[in-house]
């Protein structure tokens, strides 16, 4: 999804050059046109965005559960340990 | 096919490497220019006048910003760098010329988008750990650079193998059985050969390795190759993740449960959808 004028920022984005941050957008911010243009000449490559909607219900449910089988499809049933970090961590992070 | 041996492996590898692309010298200079912004955008447009991917690249992505502000196309490309910035602009020159490594055989597609998915995935692990997002991103787009290798020596076998591999995540064991070596050892073959750095060396060599870390890119590249199967991009049976080497993760002082960590997994995917198209 393209970044568009009248988004809004779902999390702190910063940028800038080397090591130097000279863009900070708080969670909450507006996007507009010359924010786009900020972004892009700081290198930002990705803004999480707000959703417009968000999915629900019976569908969201089997969304969760794909994604969790699809886990444990990569994973296997019982992950060793220093793989059982990573997977947890993936579990909370539904896309 | 003459198979790999001990005895024949490096005059087969430089043989081998007659036949790819000749390693762009501009991609090493960039990652070395890094922090000198005028001198970066003099060399990338001097770059771009001569390479229509480059040039059309800073050209698109300045353009498109205009339009959002309905501003008339710009040609110039000194104006079209100024306008998006250095560090998009080591990223267009950096991925065009990465991309002439991406294999373009008969279902070498897997092959390309993965490469392009570690890639993504270790320029995000980067920011987090300390370690050059650039350097990070180019030694990832070279980290299976081996098996163009096996696709110049015998392309139908090799796809095979891969197959094969996909139910049991045995590739490296395949590759070595019937090539005399795997493409982690071909691949940093060619990095000598090429006169890349010690750590592209490495990182190369030792982006399956277990429980070995040589050096901080090597370990980012090794846990990028891990963390990229585990987010499943690109989507594939073949993505498994049975082991992953605690010394790098300990080494890059990652905690994958930190706020960070769950942003960066949002970001590479997102960031690997865009790439796609």
């Amino acid at each position: 999804m393209r970044l568009e004028p009248g988004m809004i920022v779902a999390k702190p984005v910063t940028g800038g050059i080397g090591q130097q941050i000279t863009i900070h957008l708080p969670a909450g911010a507006l996007i507009t046109a010359s924010t786009i243009a900020q972004l892009v000449n700081k290198g930002v490559e990705c803004v999480a965005v707000e959703r417009a909607q968000t999915i629900n219900g019976e569908a969201g449910a089997r969304l969760v559960s794909q994604y969790e089988s699809r886990l444990d499809e990569i994973f296997g049933l019982d992950p060793d340990e220093n793989c059982r970090s990573l997977w947890e961590a993936l579990r909370k992070d539904i896309p | 096919m003459i198979r790999l041996t001990p005895e024949n492996l490096d005059t087969e590898v430089a043989r081998l490497a007659c036949r790819l692309p000749p390693f762009p010298s501009v991609v090493m200079e960039l990652l070395e220019l890094t922090g000198d912004e005028e001198v970066s955008i003099n060399i990338m447009v001097r770059l771009a006048r001569n390479d229509p991917v480059i040039l059309s690249g800073i050209l698109a992505t300045a353009n498109r910003l205009r339009r959002i502000h309905a501003q008339p196309d710009i040609h110039d490309p000194f104006v079209a760098a100024s306008l998006i910035g250095t560090n998009q602009l080591r990223r267009i020159v950096i991925t065009a010329a990465m991309n002439k490594f991406a294999p373009e055989e008969n279902g070498a597609e897997f092959l390309h988008n993965h490469t392009r998915a570690v890639a993504i995935v270790a320029h995000e692990l980067a920011m987090l750990c300390d370690v050059s997002p650039d350097k990070a991103y180019v030694a990832a787009m070279l980290h299976d650079v081996g098996q163009l290798c096996f696709h110049i020596m015998d392309a139908i076998a090799f796809q095979d193998i891969y197959l094969q591999s996909a139910t049991d995540g045995k590739l490296i064991e395949r590759e070595a059985a019937y090539f005399g070596f795997d493409h982690a050892v071909i691949g940093s073959k060619l990095a000598e050969i090429w006169q890349l750095p010690a750590d592209f060396v490495c990182a190369i060599r030792w982006h399956h390795a277990d429980d070995t870390v040589v050096c901080r890119l090597q370990a980012l590249i090794n846990v990028a190759e891990s963390l990229t199967r585990a987010l499943d991009i690109p989507p594939s049976p073949k993505n498994r993740l049975t082991k992953l080497n605690a010394k790098a993760v300990a080494e890059l002082g990652i905690d994958w449960n930190s706020p960070e960590m769950l942003d960066c997994f949002g970001r590479c995917r997102a960031r690997f959808h865009q790439a796609l198209g």
